[in-house]
């Protein structure tokens, strides 16, 4: 019996991490389709087997503003009744719908790169009365959605973070940018909050660490690939973000070969295509990597830079960068 | 010799019954499921600690049975012309 209890614990622990290490694969958006999102996972709780009596649940995680329905946002933005009939009310008998995290909002969205794209409207009293009233309204059973400002916090998020989730293998990436060339330079691109062991790590292993003072590395991999353009043959991405696609078409117009490496759940189709090759990157579990673990955030950042030389062009190459 | 009979005809009786009677228990036992929505989307701050929340919530959920699943997913964006993407689903483990 006390065994049953410990193993189920377990079988929670390992779903809670999948989840984590899955969500973090996603790639931010600009976009919300709430409605079309809660639409889908009302119908397929539908599919699944929820009835009218039933107690199933729907649990959304979202700031409620949705921009993907012109009139849901037209009745959130302004109050009165828009030029755009809202969608068909969603039949949630047996589900119970609950909104989290709806005070959790950003004052200012920012690209990838750090750049403000756009202010977000302030908000006051009567717009957090709106989006709920908005909200309830499209629902065939309004008693049975709620709402909670903050989203419930995980017990133990560390120790999730903390797993053998799959993480990029370092040495492994190196091992495949030595199959391309003879003279290879790595550099890691870390930003703010990486521990100090995982950069000595790295040094370790072979990679010059770049650091970048802030959330975002991609212009110092940029301005470092624009300065080496002229002594490489061959130029290895390990990120899957879609921002180096210029990057991409600059160093193809200077004839130097492209391999992009990433996690396939997150990168970007156009970088792919782009790429002269592509691979999935090498993955390793946190156990193997023992002492080295780095925050999470900092990882999402972190881009690693491997550019391969000739081994006739490296001197000239390495003379420059100095 | 009719009391024996009498005896094992209430027996069978009482066994049929009570096998159909959970047969019938099974048949119709309500299995409720569960579903996350996530939004990826640069204005929510709540990231995938807010997820994980979540999911932590209806684990602990006393609806959840035996067959009880969850689904994942997470909101569209052009890329998928806005429909949302399962991320995950899975059967939930029986709480501990």
């Amino acid at each position: 019996m006390i065994e049953g209890r410990r193993a189920n614990g377990e079988r929670q622990q390992v779903l809670l991490q999948d989840l984590l290490t899955r969500c973090e694969s996603v790639r931010p958006t600009s976009v919300s389709p709430i409605f079309l999102g809660v639409k889908q996972a009302i119908a397929n709780l539908r599919a699944e087997g929820c009835k009218d009596g039933s107690q199933c649940s729907l649990w959304v995680s979202t700031d409620l503003e949705e921009n993907g329905v012109r009139a849901i946002k037209e009745r959130i933005d302004h109050a009165r009744h828009g030029k755009e009939p809202l969608p068909k009310p969603l039949y949630n008998s047996g589900i119970m719908v609950t909104f989290c995290g709806f005070a959790q909002t950003a004052g200012r969205l920012v690209d990838p790169s750090g750049r403000e794209i756009r202010k977000a409207v302030a908000r006051d009293p009567h717009r957090d009365d709106r989006l709920q009233a908005v909200w309830r309204s499209m629902f065939t059973k309004p008693e049975l959605v709620t709402f909670v400002p903050y989203c419930p916090k995980p017990n133990n998020l560390q120790a999730y973070e903390g797993a053998a989730a799959p993480r990029p293998d370092y040495r492994a990436l190196l091992a495949l940018a030595q199959t391309l060339g003879s003279g290879v330079q790595a550099h890691a691109f870390v930003n703010d909050g990486v521990r100090a062991c995982f950069v000595q790590s790295l040094r370790f292993l072979g990679y010059a660490v770049v650091f970048s003072h802030g959330r975002d590395v991609d212009e110092h991999v940029i301005a470092k690939a624009v300065s080496m353009h002229h002594c490489i043959s061959h130029f290895v991405l390990a990120s899957g973000d879609a921002d180096f696609c210029p990057l991409v078409d600059l160093l193809h117009a200077r004839g130097i070969r492209m391999l992009v490496a990433a996690v396939p759940t997150s990168c970007s189709r156009s970088l792919i295509a782009l790429a002269d090759a592509y691979a999935e990157i090498p993955v390793t579990s946190r156990r193997e990597l023992g002492a080295v673990r780095q925050p999470q955030a900092a990882y999402s950042e972190s881009q690693t830079l491997i550019c391969p030389v000739s081994v006739s062009e490296r001197r000239r190459c390495w003379t420059r960068s100095r | 010799m009719k009391q024996p009979i009498v005896i094992l005809i209430s027996a069978c009786v009482a066994t049929v019954g009570f096998v159909g009677w959970r047969v019938h228990e099974m048949r119709s036992e309500r299995v409720n499921h569960f579903a996350l929505v996530q939004d990826p989307s640069r204005s929510f701050t709540g990231g995938c600690a807010s997820l994980v929340g979540s999911a932590e919530a209806v684990l602990r959920n006393p609806g959840v049975s035996r067959d009880s699943t969850l689904t994942v997913l997470v909101l569209g964006d052009d890329s998928t012309a806005h429909e949302p993407q399962r991320l995950a689903s899975y059967s939930i483990p029986p709480q501990p």
